[in-house]
């Protein structure tokens, strides 16, 4: 599960978890949380010979960046963070179940 | 507040250039304060996003001062990344309105063409935030990102292509553009895929150049108003915005520069949009509120946006085919509007051209500068 930040004044989560302030509404009220794994991918762009990248809306709205793991694209998706950081776009849900 | 007037302008070509970074910079810095008369420059701006990264020097502002013979006079650098020739002009503006200077000059460029397409593709993609950075974005990403959504609403590869198709055609006709060649619909939708769905026409080329203005409280005869200017910043990290579509910077800084010039957007003959990519003069001209979404692509068919039409969107030929040199492009802009409104725009004469518009972005539509200029 990935860690994510919560504004507890707006109620928006987003990643990654920032130190000051929510960049929705600028409050300093928040707080860890852990973020949905399932969401659906909002656009993706696909450079040759590389993997496919997207942006993708977990379920409870937060939206994140990362690469897409495998050869089609689906519109929903599960993710997964690398230990180095990097998350993960994985198609089939089987995948982490 | 007093007026502010832009009284000299001077430019390089914009391309491939044999010269250095200084060289670009000194001479529309000449050319600029010799259309103004030669009148006294009591400071120097200078926009510049990355000269450290492709020429390996600091201090341009310095530099140029130096090799301008301007000893003494003030001369300082703003980056703003592919903003930094708004930014530039934006703070030399404030310095003259305050009246704290009476006439300066304000110089942008870039010199680009010296590092390989990747490593100028890294270098700009270092504006990104660090999160995008690990996930192998560039700005053509977004680009494409853009793009998809667009297409997933019925926008088809023939209606993206008008974009390329107009600005190279304008560009035809700029003898300081990047690429003076018309082309065929047939070959921009031929061309390699970049990023998918961008292909290689959807994209601003990699160029060289200096362009520069000198704004002052004197009045001239041809003296164009700075009649408003305004800013706005959206979130760094542009995956976390609601709708990529929604360019919420650019509505804020034309609400400021509007409100600033006492116009509607009924007042504005002609603009220059940040092209970089052809999907965002689009949606620029959308979130501008020229046209809805799903009126766009007729509007570009019935010639709305030539320059015999309504409203000329980059009779320059934009950053598509003039040219993105990216520290320069916002005085590029300037430059083609003072053109029009001087009435010496030659081939690319919008008609009886009053009120101009410039769009400049900073990043990805994080950080827009827009300006409005008018005949006095």
């Amino acid at each position: 599960m990935m860690n994510g930040g919560y504004c507890e004044h707006c109620g928006r989560t987003f990643y990654p978890e920032r130190k000051y302030t929510c960049p929705y509404c600028g409050s300093n009220e928040m707080k860890r949380i852990k973020l949905p794994e399932r969401g659906r991918i909002i656009s993706y762009a696909v450079k040759k010979d590389k993997d496919a990248v997207a942006v993708v809306e977990l379920s409870n709205g937060c939206r994140i960046s990362g690469v897409v793991k495998g050869d089609r694209i689906k519109r929903d998706v599960k993710i997964y963070k690398s230990e180095e950081g990097i998350i993960e776009i994985l198609k089939e849900f089987d995948l982490l179940e | 507040m007093r007026d502010v007037n832009i009284i000299g302008i001077g430019a390089e070509k914009c391309g491939v250039s044999d010269e250095d970074l200084i060289d670009l910079m000194a001479k529309s810095s000449i050319d600029a304060v010799s259309d103004a008369g030669n009148v006294e420059i009591d400071a120097i701006f200078v926009g510049n996003m990355a000269s450290e990264e492709f020429t390996g020097k600091k201090s341009i502002a310095t530099y140029l001062a130096d090799e301008l013979g301007y000893r003494g006079k003030p001369a300082m650098r703003i980056e703003n990344g592919p903003a930094s020739g708004s930014a530039s002009f934006m703070a030399a503006f404030f310095s003259v309105i305050s009246g704290f200077y009476d006439s300066v000059l304000v110089t942008a460029g870039e010199k680009m063409t010296s590092v390989s397409t990747e490593e100028c593709t890294e270098i700009l993609a270092k504006m990104l935030h660090p999160v995008e950075k690990i996930h192998n974005f560039t700005l053509p990403t977004y680009g494409a990102l853009l793009t998809r959504l667009y297409m997933n609403e019925g926008l088809t590869r023939d209606q993206l292509s008008m974009v390329s198709l107009k600005n190279h055609r304008n560009g035809a006709k700029n003898p300081i553009a990047h690429f003076q060649k018309e082309i065929t619909i047939e070959k921009i939708n031929t061309s390699p895929i970049v990023v998918d769905p961008l292909r290689l026409y959807d994209i601003c080329p990699i160029s060289d150049g200096s362009a520069s203005v000198v704004i002052s409280s004197n009045t001239q005869k041809d003296g164009i108003l700075v009649a408003g200017i305004g800013q706005a910043t959206d979130m760094h990290a542009v995956y976390q915005r609601e709708d990529l579509t929604d360019l919420r910077a650019l509505k804020m800084a034309f609400e400021r520069a509007k409100k600033m010039a006492k116009i509607s957007i009924k007042d504005i003959d002609l603009m220059e949009l940040h092209d970089a990519f052809t999907i965002l003069e689009i949606c620029e001209i959308e979130n501008l509120g020229l046209f809805k979404r799903e009126e766009i692509a007729k509007a570009y068919k019935d010639g709305i946006f030539e320059i015999d039409g309504e409203i000329p969107v980059n009779t320059s030929g934009g950053l598509k085919a003039r040219g993105h040199p990216v520290g320069g492009t916002g005085i590029y802009q300037i430059y083609e509007i003072v053109e029009q409104l001087r009435g010496k725009a030659a081939r690319r004469q919008v008609e009886d051209a009053k009120t101009g518009l410039c769009v400049n972005f900073g990043g990805f539509g994080d950080n827009v500068i827009v300006s409005i200029l008018k005949r006095s």
